[in-house]
């Protein structure tokens, strides 16, 4: 126990209190209070001055922290007094300064910046609330010590016909590291140029809907990432859309560009990449972006007009659009010698787009046909695609491929299917399957109700969703999905065991789920994939819900066998998927089930090898289990049951399940 | 001629082992000796770096008059269990994001180790790691201690640690209204 003796200073600094007991913590150098103190939130911090004389000098030194979303005020209209007298009592420097609530008058914001520029501010966030950009003081290009701004609805102070300031450093943010602007309006192209000149060490460059510069030039030797995205609806004020919109987008020279990021698929800027020698990354691009200008490849609406594979440094490439094709896709692949991580999203449009979109892409089909002078290829003839011409990325690089917002529509089978067949070094490729989908299946029931449909009724689905559907209607849901692949799998059994897919299944109500049938199918569509070439895995995952409508708690994941897993009517079923899915090797990833609708969500994997003669290892405790056993055998085996299965054409999940241990029995 | 020959030797070999060995002997205020792994020291301690780089490490115990042997033995106890899981401070500025460097919060163990420290030894480890240039124990001290103050009213904090109230009651009432902002919430 240390003593007074063995701290002079606490008796001199007189912190000793009557009883004796020092508080170190007074004893503490300045340095290390005011750090604390800037880890508490801000009024706690401010509130210490009250603790003794000792404190009374410590939060006005301490590094400031200020976000007006954590001041307690009676009402919002006292926050900007609040900020005022907040920088007042304030003596040390400013780290950050956050404003998303306060409606500063004008001379307040000119105050607070200079106020901030003297404490030597480094994280500016600044979105004020206000019914058109809130003009910005000229004092925000006093703030050099800036490291990162965020400006949101905001008219930059920039000044206009100033090019020649920006050379002589009067707009000069030396370091500058990130900056956004959303929302915002800058007063000229100039003036943009000028500011992005004005900042030497800028790394990151958000672009969110930028109005007052129609062309923007990039040149900078310190940009690393840039994100450029447009407004989906006309502007909501008459003062942006009169200064117009970014709506050509050039790298000119950006020798550290790593990543060019577009949003939205819908509408975007003309993008022109005349020199990046470091771009790695590169999306989303959609048929938003009218004009698209890669080195010397040329692309109209997605629709190639002319090729080149420079962009030889582009390792991950995202692509997004309504209708996936495989012309389109495999242009863009050649584009990019040295892809090695492919993303496609599909994104359906909503309703008011749709039109646009179908006009696109008569228009896309009418150009496709011109230029190769034949129809459009018919599904095998797609699948030829490659034959065109080697493609490099495919033959060597591409390892990943992602198929986002996957519907196990005609098309999107029909690219995975190019994809699979085509990248020879491919390792991964991941179904994500939206849930928006089900909704819209839902919106047309009269579709969905194809109960003549001999429809083998597998099923992956997110529970919640699933649950949601209950809610709305029981109605057996069904989709081209599922029938599509049924179509596909037999078509590679009765010819080339080329490949095929375990898409996204779209659920039914009825309660046909997780039988043998659904992995059995699973497995077996990941046999025959893997059986030509090397053995990419394939995964089948959905992605999370966006938002649940309502509230519920979610779901426990209820692992497949073990613990927690209660064997009752049908599913007594499942420990032996369990079993045979040990046997053949194919792992279960996840599986999540809602124990009331006796549906779930399923992942697979299949990295090791199971081969034919493998003998399986059968579980000898029920005799179900070992017909269960040899039937998942025989069917991987590919003793021949998928012809049959389609013959007898299943409808419901009892013969389903019939018709598996049918199979066993055989 | 013989004698002074071996003692050039046993110099040679104290110097050989001395290069060798990994782990650096710190002497306390109090004259307790600890071993810490020279890496690990080091790699937390921008101040230990420097004196290792610049050889002016005492085999027989480098003083550190600064600390006493309770918070010494902390520091050694922090750098030796956790040495590997904690990423150097090169590490760590090297790969500073965009924005000011964000404070990393405290992982589990961590918080134990500053847990089970009474108040004396809490704010000795914070010197000392002041002191010896550990940016990551300070953090981790520095936001034990604004955890302990969270949430608590003035004479709440008062009491925890022990701060004597030396303000006249005018003076208080004074610093109350310019501090009203502060105490809306309450």
């Amino acid at each position: 126990m240390t003593t007074d003796t063995a701290n002079p200073i606490a008796a001199a600094a007189g912190v000793v209190c009557n009883d004796g007991d020092p508080n170190y913590i007074s004893l503490l150098p300045d340095c290390i209070l005011t750090t604390i103190l800037s880890l508490l939130p801000l009024p706690a911090a401010a509130r210490t001055q009250i603790l003794s004389r000792r404190w009374r000098r410590l939060w006005p030194s301490s590094p400031l922290h200020l976000h007006d979303s954590l001041l307690r005020v009676p009402t919002t209209s006292s926050l900007p007094a609040v900020v005022s007298r907040i920088l007042a009592s304030h003596l040390g420097n400013a780290v950050r300064f956050h404003l998303l609530h306060a409606r500063p008058s004008a001379a307040d914001l000119d105050s607070w910046l200079r106020s901030l520029a003297a404490k030597h501010l480094q994280e500016l966030v600044l979105r004020i609330p206000s019914d058109e950009p809130f003009p910005l003081p000229p004092s925000l290009l006093s703030c050099r010590s800036l490291r990162s701004a965020e400006l949101t609805n905001c008219r930059l102070p920039v000044p206009e016909a100033d090019a020649a300031a920006a050379a002589v450093g009067e707009i000069y943010f030396p370091h500058l590291a990130e900056l956004t602007l959303r929302l915002s309006l800058v007063p000229s192209a100039v003036a943009l140029h000028g500011l992005l000149a004005g900042c030497p060490e800028l790394a990151s460059l958000s672009l969110d809907r930028l109005f007052g510069c129609r062309t923007l030039r990039v040149r900078s030797g310190s940009l690393r990432s840039l994100t450029v995205s447009v407004s989906l609806t006309r502007c909501q004020w008459r003062v942006l859309e009169d200064a117009g919109e970014l709506d050509h987008l050039v790298i000119e020279d950006a020798p550290a560009l790593e990543r060019l990021l577009a949003h939205d698929i819908n509408r975007g800027p003309s993008i022109n990449v005349v020199h990046a020698p470091r771009l790695q990354m590169l999306g989303y691009l959609g048929v938003g972006i009218p004009e698209l200008q890669l080195g010397s490849a040329l692309f109209r609406s997605m629709c190639a007009v002319r090729l080149a594979g420079e962009m030889r440094s582009v390792r991950t490439l995202a692509l997004e659009t309504a209708y996936p094709q495989v012309k389109p896709v495999a242009d863009f692949l050649r584009c990019f010698p040295c892809l090695e991580t492919l993303y496609v999203t599909v994104r359906p449009m909503n309703i008011r787009l749709m039109f646009c979109t179908s006009l696109v892409l008569m228009l896309m089909k009418f150009i496709v046909e011109l230029q190769s002078h034949m129809v459009l290829p018919q599904s095998m003839k797609i699948l030829n695609y490659e034959m065109d011409g080697t493609i490099e990325c495919l033959n060597y690089r591409l390892k990943t491929v992602v198929l986002k917002g996957y519907r196990g529509q005609r098309h999107e089978l029909q690219l995975a299917m190019f994809l699979v067949r085509s990248a020879r070094v491919l390792q991964f490729m991941k179904f994500l399957c939206d849930n928006d989908c089900n909704t819209f299946m839902a919106d047309k029931p009269k579709k969905a109700i194809t109960g003549q449909q001999s429809i083998i009724r597998s099923s992956i689905c997110i529970s919640e969703v699933h649950e949601e559907l209950h809610q709305q209607a029981t109605i057996p849901l069904t989709s081209s999905a599922t029938h599509s692949v049924v179509r596909l799998s037999t078509t590679f059994v009765g010819g080339q065991r080329g490949c095929s897919f375990w898409p996204r299944m779209v659920m039914d109500s009825s309660p046909a789920t997780l039988d043998g049938g659904f992995l059995a199918e699973a497995s077996w569509l990941v046999d025959s994939v893997r059986a030509p070439r090397s053995s990419p895995a394939i995964k089948v995952e959905t992605t999370k819900a966006p938002k649940p409508r309502m509230k519920r708690p979610a779901l426990p994941p209820v692992p497949l066998a073990g613990p927690g897993f209660s064997p009752s009517g049908r599913d007594s079923l499942a420990p032996d998927l369990d079993s045979a899915a040990r046997d053949l090797n194919v792992t279960i990833l996840r599986l999540r089930r809602a124990p009331s609708a006796n549906v779930g969500e399923l992942t697979i994997d299949s990295h090791s090898g199971w081969r034919e003669n493998d003998e399986p290892n059968l579980c000898p405790n029920s005799q179900q289990h070992e017909m269960l056993g040899a039937g998942w055998i025989q069917r991987f085996g590919g003793v021949g049951p998928a012809g049959q299965r389609k013959k007898k054409g299943v409808t419901s999940p009892e013969a389903n399940a019939k018709l598996f241990i049918t199979f066993a029995a055989n | 001629m013989e004698v002074d020959k071996g003692k050039g030797e046993a110099e040679e070999t104290r110097k050989v082992a001395e290069a060798d060995r990994d782990t650096v002997t710190l002497k306390s205020s109090d004259g307790k000796l600890f071993e810490v792994s020279k890496e690990a020291a080091a790699r937390l301690s921008t101040v230990l770096a420097g004196m290792i780089a610049g050889g002016s490490i005492d085999d027989n115990g480098t003083d550190l008059k600064q600390i006493g042997s309770e918070a010494l033995e902390n520091v050694v106890d922090y750098c030796n269990k956790h040495a590997n899981s904690i990423p150097s401070a090169a590490l760590i500025s090297s790969s500073i994001s965009f924005n000011t460097a964000p404070f990393k919060e405290p992982e589990e163990w961590e918080r134990k180790f500053v847990d089970r420290l009474s108040h004396d030894a809490l704010f000795d480890l914070v010197e000392a790691a002041n002191f010896l240039g550990m940016e990551r124990l300070l953090d981790v001290t520095c936001h034990k201690i604004s955890e302990m103050m969270k949430g608590k009213s003035p004479d709440q904090i008062r009491e925890v640690f022990n701060i004597k109230n030396d303000y006249t009651k005018e003076e208080l009432e004074e610093i109350r209204q310019e501090l009203a902002w502060a105490f809306y919430d309450d």
